[in-house]
């Protein structure tokens, strides 16, 4: 349709406060986040530093420490420079300041639930996602908010086409909400507890689907939209490529989502599965560069910058760090080098590299940036900036070479042999001791990296105190449309006789191409549409010539359809990764007793295990690899956890795996490890779980977790239902007796007696009837 | 194993259909920006310059 228009000049305020807003808010949760993460690091080398307290303890804060420098410190510094980017580059104030503050005060108010379920052991024990289902629905409601703000402010922008950044920030809108809904399907128990919809395999897929998709949209995409805008401003000229913009942004949206495979390399993930994450994983490594050399090369003729304005030291310090994470991940998701490094530090300091590195500089630099000119002032003080870039330079340095050297020593003596064959360090504890000095030097680097953030966050409060908040002004051009005139196009050709012919046609020739098959004819007629729209787009933007929009151009103007081919592209990738795993038939090999439903004792102890956070250090999955079938026993099979909603596999093995451990020791060898672990194993860093002894498990519960698993397809009758209560006293009591044997005394409805019951169910068929092993079978120095 | 894990699934196709289609976009916008002309790029390169005073240096 064509309009009249009247064209006018303009001035529009941007809203800054909501910059402000969510700057205080990441600088505060920053300190917060890093302060937890000092606090467990403390807990690595000196177990004691949890003062016995539960909610204190290792397993229940490093949840918190991760969602808090995830979600809430570099989450909040994301919004505030997205905030900031998106008014700018689309010359208009955000659509609404009502939703702006509805985001701003929902998410805040979603990181203090967590800071309160999380060590209260409220958790679904899905790393990144540990949030229980109201939560999670809170989660949702507040992204929901953020995505109708930003897409109505790039609907009523005043600049035509949509600069890169944007497309990061779509990228990351629309992702971030898919994965974070299918990730969080779950059927809800109570108010505080849910089982996740997916099980074993399927949602050890699921959730490294989410968990690294987590790190590319969340921790990834955003921020180098933000280093698409900040860093051309800082260094005053353009970005180096705008091609290799396009090239980096469609390559990295459309690797990123295959490549969360990586994560279960050696797993009993099916091999086809791994094999597509480790190839995209590898590929990522072009993608990555060439945004990191977009934006260091945007630097040139500038360099000199480097030497005296902070902003730009951090962000090039940021972008190497970036390079040299996405070097390192690559490297990692190889089968053979994961084989050494997965379960080990050297997996956490490439998260820290990156997190640390990449996040927090930009996060620095940006704030550097943004907060002198929100408040109409200079810096504070330059030499303090400086100040916080070295001691935070030091500090990741630190952090990253230590256990980078602990990761390798431990994967190595892990897997070291004899001459015999026989493993040369069978203790677990040996490998621990060895690296310990190294958690202490890590201990070091994340304290002179807290310290320099304090150092910032007092320097850029001084900057706000001697200033005063000013918005940002922009003069636009407008037009102002006044009525209708006379169509020019419409969509009305799919009305008629040869636009109908040509959908029929299209839809056939998908069908007969897809072998009739349904799924496959879909995907094949959506490649059509794609391709016959890229095509259409190609022509209309001919002839190429530097006056005409280019056919990319065409696509930046029109954001929805833009989002579309986005949405393509990301799920693409899972789609074709998840779905045959997720709908595989549920009719599995069956391979013996391990495949039967936990009893409701020791679905009760899962519950306490999951609570408590064993999975954080202990996995529960023998790769098929030699040293760990030695270490071990057989490797861990898919049917093998077909019941465990959710999944228990674990990524970091600060204690051994302890997917066979059912049977490897007597009861009261448990008992006494959960409540005193140095009784049983000299040297250990666990903490006591002591309270376990004390807290009784709410069985009148455990019919309705039943049910809820029924649900899930778990195979309970009804009858195992109706006698859950019964069961439980029955398999509670024959634990009972056989701790009173060797001098124990324990009520049957205590914790600890569940945690026992479940942890000699692992690796074998329900122990309900069964003795349990004697003391004789005890493997001396397992942990 | 993995076989009878996966016996009967019509989704095991979507991975192969899914690939094709992903390389086959993948290498067209790569052929595509680099037979382009750089200069066809420059306004929109120039966006986050324009429209502020915002200095360069930390104030």
């Amino acid at each position: 349709m064509t309009r009249e228009s009247n064209v006018e000049q303009r001035l529009i305020t941007y809203d800054d406060g909501i910059v402000r807003r969510f700057i205080i808010a990441a600088v505060v949760f920053g300190v917060v986040g890093m302060l937890v993460g000092v606090v467990i690091a403390t807990q690595m080398v000196w177990w004691q530093a949890n003062l016995g307290v539960p909610y204190l303890v290792f397993s229940r804060l490093r949840p918190l420490h991760t969602n808090a420098v995830i979600f809430a410190f570099v989450g909040n510094s994301m919004f505030a420079g997205v905030y900031y980017s998106t008014q700018r580059l689309c010359k208009t104030r955000m659509a609404s300041d009502a939703l702006s503050k509805i985001h701003f005060w929902g998410w805040q108010l979603i990181i203090v639930a967590a800071a309160i379920t999380l060590p209260l052991g409220i958790t679904t024990s899905k790393e990144y996602a540990e949030l229980e289902w109201p939560i999670d629905i809170a989660i949702a409601v507040v992204w929901v908010v953020f995505a109708i703000n930003f897409f109505w402010t790039l609907a009523k922008r005043n600049e035509k086409n949509l600069y890169v950044s944007l497309w990061f920030y779509i990228a990351s809108i629309i992702t971030i909400a898919v994965l974070h809904i299918v990730n969080s399907l779950e059927i809800p128990v109570s108010i505080t507890k849910s089982y996740s919809a997916f099980g074993g395999v399927q949602d050890a897929l699921v959730q490294w689907w989410y968990g690294h998709n987590a790190v590319a949209f969340f921790l990834t995409t955003p921020i180098l939209g933000i280093m698409y805008y900040f860093m051309p401003k800082a260094a005053e000229r353009p970005v180096y490529s705008y091609r290799l913009s396009i090239v980096h942004f469609w390559s990295l949206v459309f690797m990123y989502i295959w490549a969360g495979p990586h994560h279960l390399l050696n797993t009993a993930l099916p091999d086809w599965a791994q094999s597509l994450g480790m190839v995209f994983s590898v590929a990522l490594w072009a993608p990555s560069w060439g945004g990191l050399i977009n934006g260091i090369l945007t630097l040139r003729g500038a360099w000199d910058k480097l030497r005296t304005d902070p902003v730009i030291k951090f962000m090039v310090a940021s972008l190497t760090f970036y390079g040299m994470a996405t070097f390192e991940g690559p490297l990692l998701s190889i089968r053979s080098v994961n084989a050494l490094a997965h379960y080990t530090d050297w997996i956490i300091g490439h998260v820290h590299s990156g997190a640390l590195g990449w996040n927090g500089f930009m996060a620095a630099g940006t704030f550097y940036w943004m907060v002198p000119r929100l408040f109409g002032t200079k810096l504070y003080s330059k030499r303090a900036a400086d100040l916080h870039f070295w001691m935070a330079t030091t500090g990741i340095i630190l952090y990253t070479v230590a256990l980078w050297v602990a990761g390798v020593s431990q994967g190595l003596m892990l897997r070291a042999q004899g001459p015999d064959g026989a493993l040369v360090y069978p203790s677990f504890i040996e490998t621990f001791l060895v690296i310990r000095p190294l958690w202490i030097v890590r201990l070091v680097g994340g304290a002179l990296y807290l310290v320099g953030f304090l150092i910032m966050g007092w320097n850029l409060a001084k900057t706000a105190l001697a200033g005063k908040a000013v918005d940002g002004q922009v003069s636009v051009t407008v037009e102002e449309r006044q009525g209708v005139l006379a169509p020019t196009r419409s969509a009305g050709w799919l009305l008629t006789r040869p636009g109908f012919l040509l959908v029929l046609a299209a839809v056939v020739l998908s069908f007969f191409l897809g072998g009739a098959n349904l799924t496959t004819g879909i995907v094949v007629l959506v490649a059509l549409v794609v391709l016959g729209g890229g095509a259409w787009l190609w022509f209309k933007a001919r002839p190429s010539s530097a006056g005409q929009p280019t056919w990319h151009a065409l696509v930046e103007g029109k954001p929805l359809l833009f989002t579309v081919l986005l949405l393509v592209a990301v799920l693409t990738g899972g789609i074709a990764q998840i779905l045959p795993t997720v709908f595989a038939p549920s009719a599995v090999p069956y391979t013996g007793e391990v495949q039967k439903p936990y009893s409701p004792l020791e679905l009760a102890g899962r519950d306490v295990y999951t609570r408590e956070g064993c999975y954080l250090c202990h996995s529960q999955m023998i790769r098929s690899l030699q040293h760990e079938t030695q270490r071990y026993g057989a490797y861990s099979r898919p049917e093998e956890s077909i019941y465990d909603h959710p999944f228990q596999w674990g990524s970091k093995r600060t204690g051994p795996d302890l997917a066979r451990v059912g049977g490897k020791y007597p009861n009261i060898w448990h008992y006494v490890h959960l409540l005193d672990p140095r009784a049983t194993s000299p040297g250990s860093n666990m903490p006591s779980f002591s309270w376990t002894g004390d807290y009784t498990v709410d069985v009148s519960m455990m019919p309705r977790k039943m049910i809820v698993m029924q649900k899930l397809g778990v195979p309970y009758s009804n009858v195992e239902v109706d006698a859950a209560r019964d069961t439980y006293r029955r398999q509670a009591d024959a634990i009972v007796a056989d701790l009173a044997n060797e001098g124990v005394e324990v009520p049957w409805d205590r914790e600890v007696v569940a945690l026992i019951a479940y942890l000699q169910r692992l690796g074998r068929g329900p122990q309900l009837d069964k003795p349990a092993p004697t003391a004789s079978t005890a493997v001396p120095g397992g942990r | 194993m993995y076989t009878a894990f996966y016996r009967a699934s019509e989704y095991l196709n979507l991975t192969v259909v899914s690939t094709v289609l992903f390389v086959a976009l993948f290498l067209g916008v790569l052929v595509w920006v680099a037979v382009e002309k750089p200069q066809r790029f420059d306004s929109a390169a120039r966006q986050p310059l324009e429209g502020d005073a915002e200095g360069s240096e930390v104030p």
